[in-house]
């Protein structure tokens, strides 16, 4: 059964959208943790802060908080590098991210189709190499045109701290405290409802 | 008889006049009291700034009370706050938190300050102590000016590592643009290739 979903997630792979995450490009992103791990980062190497969970945290893609104000909309603008989250028309927050710099980030209107606390994340070549163990706070987004085994996320960012500008691979990196508070009022799918929108739009400037 | 009513009359008529001249002076007179001046209070000017590590770990403060600028970090797991740094403020120089202040395993921290010619950037060391040479801070102008003298630094953005901070600069004769890693123990300025805007 696993291996049947394993080639359906690798047939519906296009072969046009590259893998911001290389790990999910070959087998189903999960909950992963490490202990004591180092990362690589620019080719560099990077502490690896451990994931300590909360008694009440759950391991597994979770519901968002439930709340009845109105339709959550997440807002990516790569000109201005900020994210909003609304609620209705109610702002919930807002904060400079990091988009792609070495991989671009799709554009268009999205849904987050899972959430895990922490997982792994590699790609990129030479001197952009990466390998983050306990990225953290991850919220993997899809449409019809960038399939989720492509890895575009939203998540916490432990390995630099240059926000408001690019520098990632294509996902959009948040501080960690940022991503948490996201990642808590967010919605992956349930029930045959679809997960949070994201709408990301805009140019890096030139 | 009626001479003594018409001296009466002449006196009191001469009283009128003499009274109502005066209380008329009064009126544009300035008033001299023997009071002690007032004490005039100067109001110390009490800013704060802070920030969050992107962990929410610690947070990141600069007051400025009576000319002096006084650097703390809060441990926010036991609200420990230790003071790290104390400057003077000189001229009309101005220290500020920029919002990627913290290097991304908050060891170090850096500032920028804004001078009226070319603004500097300060690193610091989150425990407190003293780089080698027994050095508070270490500048970021002065081993860019050395190293790369034909680029002028336009900002420092944040960290792309636990050490490496980004420059951005500006050819000093042309429009073009280029960024270096700033790698804080060896002061080294590296020239990249990627322009991180």
């Amino acid at each position: 059964m696993i291996f049947l979903l394993l080639f359906i997630y690798k047939m519906i792979l296009p072969k046009n959208i590259p893998c911001a995450n290389s790990i999910s490009c070959k087998k189903l992103p999960r909950f992963e943790v490490e202990r004591n791990a180092t990362g690589i980062f620019n080719n560099q190497p990077v502490p690896v802060p451990n994931i300590m969970l909360s008694k009440n945290e759950d391991t597994n893609p979770v519901l968002g908080l439930k709340t009845t104000s109105g339709e959550k909309h997440i807002y990516v603008n790569l000109e201005t590098q900020t994210l909003s989250a609304y609620e209705g028309s109610s702002l919930f927050m807002q904060t400079p991210i990091s988009s792609g710099l070495w991989g671009k980030t799709p554009k268009g209107d999205f849904t987050i189709w899972a959430k895990f606390r922490a997982t792994r994340m590699s790609g990129g070549s030479g001197a952009d190499y990466y390998d983050l163990p306990n990225v953290p706070y991850v919220m993997f987004f899809s449409n019809d045109e960038v399939p989720g085994s492509s890895g575009f996320s939203l998540h916490g960012t432990y390995w630099h701290n240059n926000f408001g500008h690019a520098m990632s691979h294509g996902c959009v990196n948040m501080k960690t405290t940022d991503a948490g508070k996201i990642y808590d009022w967010a919605d992956a799918p349930s029930d045959g409802q679809p997960g949070t929108k994201i709408t990301i739009y805009g140019d890096l400037p030139v | 008889m009626k001479i003594k009513i018409s001296i009466f009359i002449l006196i009191i008529t001469l009283l009128t006049f003499f009274v109502t001249g005066e209380l008329n002076s009064k009126k544009n007179r300035t008033v001299i009291t023997s009071a002690a001046p007032p004490v005039i209070t100067p109001i110390e000017s009490e800013t704060t700034s802070s920030m969050d590590s992107p962990d929410g770990e610690k947070t990141l403060m600069i007051e400025k009370k009576d000319n002096f600028y006084t650097i703390f970090i809060t441990n926010n797991s036991d609200g420990n706050k230790t003071q790290v740094f104390r400057k003077e403020k000189i001229n009309s120089s101005q220290l500020e938190i920029p919002y990627n202040t913290w290097s991304p395993d908050n060891f170090y921290f850096f500032l920028k300050e804004k001078n009226a010619s070319v603004d500097n950037y300060l690193v610091f060391q989150s425990s407190g102590e003293s780089f080698l040479n027994n050095q508070p801070y270490l500048s970021i102008q002065e081993p860019f000016k050395i190293n790369v003298p034909n680029y002028t630094i336009e900002e420092v953005t944040g960290w792309a590592g636990p050490n490496l901070l980004i420059v951005n600069a500006k050819q000093n004769d042309s429009d073009s643009k280029i960024s270096f890693w700033y790698e804080v123990p060896s002061q080294a300025v590296i020239q990249l290739g990627t322009y991180f805007k």
